[in-house]
């Protein structure tokens, strides 16, 4: 039997490091990525808490988070591919112009 | 059985609507049959009506039977109720019988006066739709209905006045009608709302659970009748009373029936088709406005400072169309002027009480009034659609029939003595001499008698100048520059592929025009001795009109000659052994009583609360082939004042009148004859050939100040300014804001994700920081 504290480790390694992408990379896509690696290590909570205590309602929250990142990848995806086509690159930075 | 006389028009309407195009595409135009069927269906009215109205035994008319047809309870709310529901006493039986038995006459005319029309049938719904609207109207049971056929009678007028749909005054003149009725219609329909505040009730009838099928109906004109009398101060005009109501109602009577200030419709009207002017314009809608005075005659008797309003204007009217009537040169205006001050006269004898000489006048006014304007139809049509009379003249050779049925509408309309417009109009006069309304001030009867009797003579001028100008004197068709411009309206409407009618060419003697009467057009209607005629002259000449349109004349003429004799007064029947005045004797207690000078009010007001109610008769009347007048029910309470025989020195008084006014007759017709055989087209003093340019003044001093108003105040200040000034300048403000708003925004997209990273990091370690401790 894993202790619980191992899956909140990695879980934790893993959301700073989306976290640290996310703040480093330039690339949207990797960007994106990121932002995927967090919402899964937050899954990964929610699972390992809902074994140990017994209790479904945390996996069905996965459910939930998993629905809502599918739809999140779907728009996100989109605007990337609309940022690429005007401006030829995916570098975040270049699209900073909505505010002049 | 009511129902059959409204619904029966209107299916005639929908079935010519859905078919007619149909039935006109074909290669064989099939105008006797759309005229049929819109004929068919007005005949199958005037047949219930009149079986309604003399039925042995419960005939309307002559028994007290008052026929009620409860269709549907239309609206229900509250203490509020007005069925759809029909009822005809024998104030609307007599109005029923005269409006179905002239429209057939004149839907029958119609049929050759419209033929070869292209839109045929669409012309005969709007004629049918109009006999549905103008009998819901007098049939209704209750204002609110009454209201509906109003309306709807406003909106034929709108739709018949413009039906040369490509002809701008036509247009022009349909708005006009329409606008200047609406102004009238504010005033029923706030007379309306008065009438149920003040009583609870909209309904003419007292209606029992029996005939509406669920509650009794109380009548709101017996609940007036039953109030004390308004004071006759000008303060009760605005006081809210009864006397408000009666102002309001007869507003709308103003605007429908073509009274100072609202007339100017009326004249603009004549740019319909001359059927239409004939029975819309003349003979039916028009006098709508009487007829409201009429069966609400219990709010008006106790109104006298309305009542005494309406003689003035009334009286107003009459002279006021009867002088701008003797300098028009286009037939229908004259006719149309002449129709504006005979409504005057009706309105006059409302004014003094005597309303059931205003419905004699009324009916004699259909017979005589659409008979003038269908022979004038008739001569438009043998003259090839030319209306101006400086065109015309010497016509009498060439249009005999058309001729001999004028006559007698002229003799009536003038007052000669044994036509039907004689006997109403000298009781009108007679009745506002004699007047003993409290509504009218001492002296003040005489001054209107004076302006009625001058009306008079002006009549006869105006009309011995119609048929002088028409009928007698030079053939002035053949001139090239006789002067007057040719009416196109109802040649546009003949375009079969032939050339363009003669109308504009119509000056230029002795062109080919025959487009009117298609040679070429198959129909049933044409009889071939319209052929003959055609070769037997010149094409371009005068000739008379196929029977369908001559029958219709003389029948008219008939009724024109004796109509009048049903309402022989007292002081001439009782010259001849004693015939009696029907229609008075028919009407009378139909309509409430005017209180009297000096009359005691509770007496009056009893009275009257017997008078308005036909169901509350004392006494059944005695049938119209009844014995002597003085024998039945003499001295009972509720009986008519006509069948109490007169102060003989009274009696000589009218007689008097009566001759007086045939001298005032004989007098203007002599005088017309004299000044207009001579020199037809004399130039007459341009205020009245300009028609005093009222229409000018309303321009200058309504129209054009609600226009500038609208286009500057409303339009440039108002809308553009105010309105869209603050839609757009709201988009202004957010775009502002945002231009201030952006600045704090720095674009990087990572720099948002680390300090989001830091709000995180900054919450979670305040709850780790709190709980630690």
């Amino acid at each position: 039997m894993i202790p619980m504290s191992w899956y909140l480790a990695l879980s934790a390694v893993l959301f700073t490091i989306g976290v640290a992408g996310v703040i480093i990379k330039r690339n949207a896509i990797a960007m994106f990525m990121c932002i995927e690696l967090m919402l899964n290590s937050v899954n990964l909570t929610f699972i390992a808490l809902s074994s140990f205590f017994r209790d479904v309602s945390g996996q069905l929250f996965v459910f939930i988070v998993m629905t809502v990142a599918a739809a999140e990848a779907a728009v996100g995806l989109g605007i990337i591919i609309t940022v690429f086509r005007n401006r030829e690159s995916l570098d975040v930075d270049d699209a900073s112009v909505l505010r002049d | 059985m009511l129902r059959y006389i409204i619904f029966a028009p209107l299916a005639g309407a929908a079935l010519n609507w859905l078919v007619g195009r149909w039935l006109l595409k074909r290669d064989r135009p099939n105008e006797a049959l759309i005229g049929g069927i819109a004929c068919a269906a007005v005949g199958v009215a005037t047949v219930v009506a009149l079986w309604l109205a003399f039925r042995p035994g419960t005939g309307v008319l002559i028994s007290d039977h008052v026929e009620l047809d409860s269709l549907w309870t239309w609206i229900q709310v509250g203490r509020f109720r007005a069925d759809f529901g029909l009822g005809m006493d024998r104030l609307s039986g007599i109005y029923a019988c005269f409006v179905t038995f002239v429209g057939l006459l004149i839907h029958i005319f119609a049929v050759g006066y419209m033929h070869g029309d292209r839109s045929f049938y669409r012309f005969f719904a709007y004629l049918n739709l109009f006999m549905f609207m103008m009998l819901t109207l007098v049939l209704a049971d209750n204002l609110l209905l009454m209201f509906v056929g109003w309306e709807g009678v406003g909106l034929c007028s709108y739709l018949l006045i413009g039906y040369y749909i490509d002809r701008k005054e036509a247009g022009d003149a349909a708005k006009k009608a329409f606008v200047a009725n609406r102004v009238g219609d504010w005033g029923v329909v706030l007379g309306i709302m008065l009438v149920f505040a003040l009583t609870g009730s909209v309904s003419f009838f007292d209606k029992t659970a029996a005939v509406t099928g669920n509650t009794a109906v109380a009548s709101a004109l017996g609940v007036i009748a039953k109030m004390p009398l308004d004071p006759f101060t000008w303060h009760a005009l605005i006081a809210g009373g009864v006397t408000s109501t009666a102002l309001l109602l007869f507003i709308g009577a103003t605007g429908k029936s073509a009274q100072i200030p609202l007339y100017v419709w009326l004249p603009d009207a004549m740019a319909g088709p001359t059927p239409v002017s004939a029975l819309i314009h003349a003979a039916t809608m028009v006098t709508a406005g009487v007829y409201m005075v009429v069966r609400c005659s219990a709010i008006y008797s106790h109104a006298p400072t309305v009542m005494f309003i309406i003689a003035i204007i009334g009286a107003a009217t009459a002279i006021f169309a009867a002088t701008i009537g003797i300098a028009q040169n286009d037939i229908k205006k004259v006719l149309a002027y002449s129709t504006i001050s005979q409504l005057g006269y009706m309105f006059l004898a409302c004014g003094v009480g005597a309303f059931v000489a205003a419905i004699f006048h009324v009916m004699t006014h259909a017979f005589f009034k659409a008979l003038l304007f269908l022979g004038s139809g008739s001569v438009i049509t043998g003259m090839h659609h030319e209306q101006d009379m400086r065109r015309m003249g010497g016509l009498r050779k060439y249009m005999p029939i058309t001729f001999a049925t004028m006559m007698a509408g002229w003799l009536a309309i003038c007052g000669i003595v044994p036509f039907a417009g004689f006997f109403s109009k000298d009781e009108i006069l007679w009745k506002t001499w004699s007047t003993g309304a409290l509504a009218i001030p001492n002296g003040a009867g005489k001054a209107l008698w004076f302006i009625g009797a001058v009306t008079a003579l002006l009549t006869a001028i105006y009309m011995t100048r119609l048929m002088v100008m028409t009928f007698w004197g030079g053939e002035r068709f053949r001139d090239t520059n006789a002067g007057g411009q040719a009416d196109a309206a109802h040649a546009q409407a003949y375009d079969k592929g032939l050339a363009p009618h003669d109308a504009e060419t119509a000056s230029v003697a002795g062109s080919p025009q025959d487009v009117g009467h298609l040679a070429d057009a198959p129909t049933l209607i044409m009889d071939a001795d319209e052929h003959a005629h055609e070769a037997h002259h010149g094409p371009g000449e005068p000739h008379e009109s196929p029977w369908v349109m001559t029958v219709p004349l003389i029948v008219l003429a008939v009724l024109a000659t004796v109509g009048g004799l049903v309402g022989i007064p007292y002081a001439l029947g009782s010259l001849v052994g004693g015939v009696p005045n029907y229609f008075e004797r028919t009407l009378e207690p139909a309509v409430a009583k005017a209180p009297e000078r000096g009359g005691a009010a509770g007496h009056e007001a009893a009275a009257t609360g017997q008078a308005t109610e036909p169901r509350m008769l004392s006494r059944p009347p005695q049938q119209v082939d009844g014995a002597s007048p003085l024998s039945v029910g003499e001295g009972q309470q509720g009986e008519p004042a006509a069948e109490r025989a007169p102060a003989p020195a009274e009696v000589s008084m009218e007689r008097l009148f009566t001759l007086v006014s045939l001298a005032i007759a004989a007098l203007g017709i002599g005088i017309g004859y004299l000044i207009f055989s001579k020199r037809p087209l004399r130039p007459l003093p341009r205020l009245l050939e300009n028609k005093y340019y009222v229409d000018e003044i309303y321009d200058a001093a309504i129209i054009n100040p609600i226009k500038v108003g609208s286009r500057e105040g409303l339009w440039r200040l108002l809308d553009v300014k105010v309105i869209d000034g603050l839609v757009n300048g709201m988009g202004r403000a957010m775009r502002e804001t945002g231009d201030v708003v952006r600045r704090i925004q720095f674009g990087f997209v990572r720099s948002y994700a680390a300090i989001i990273l830091l709000g995180a990091l900054a919450v979670i370690g305040y709850f780790v920081f709190s709980f630690a401790r």
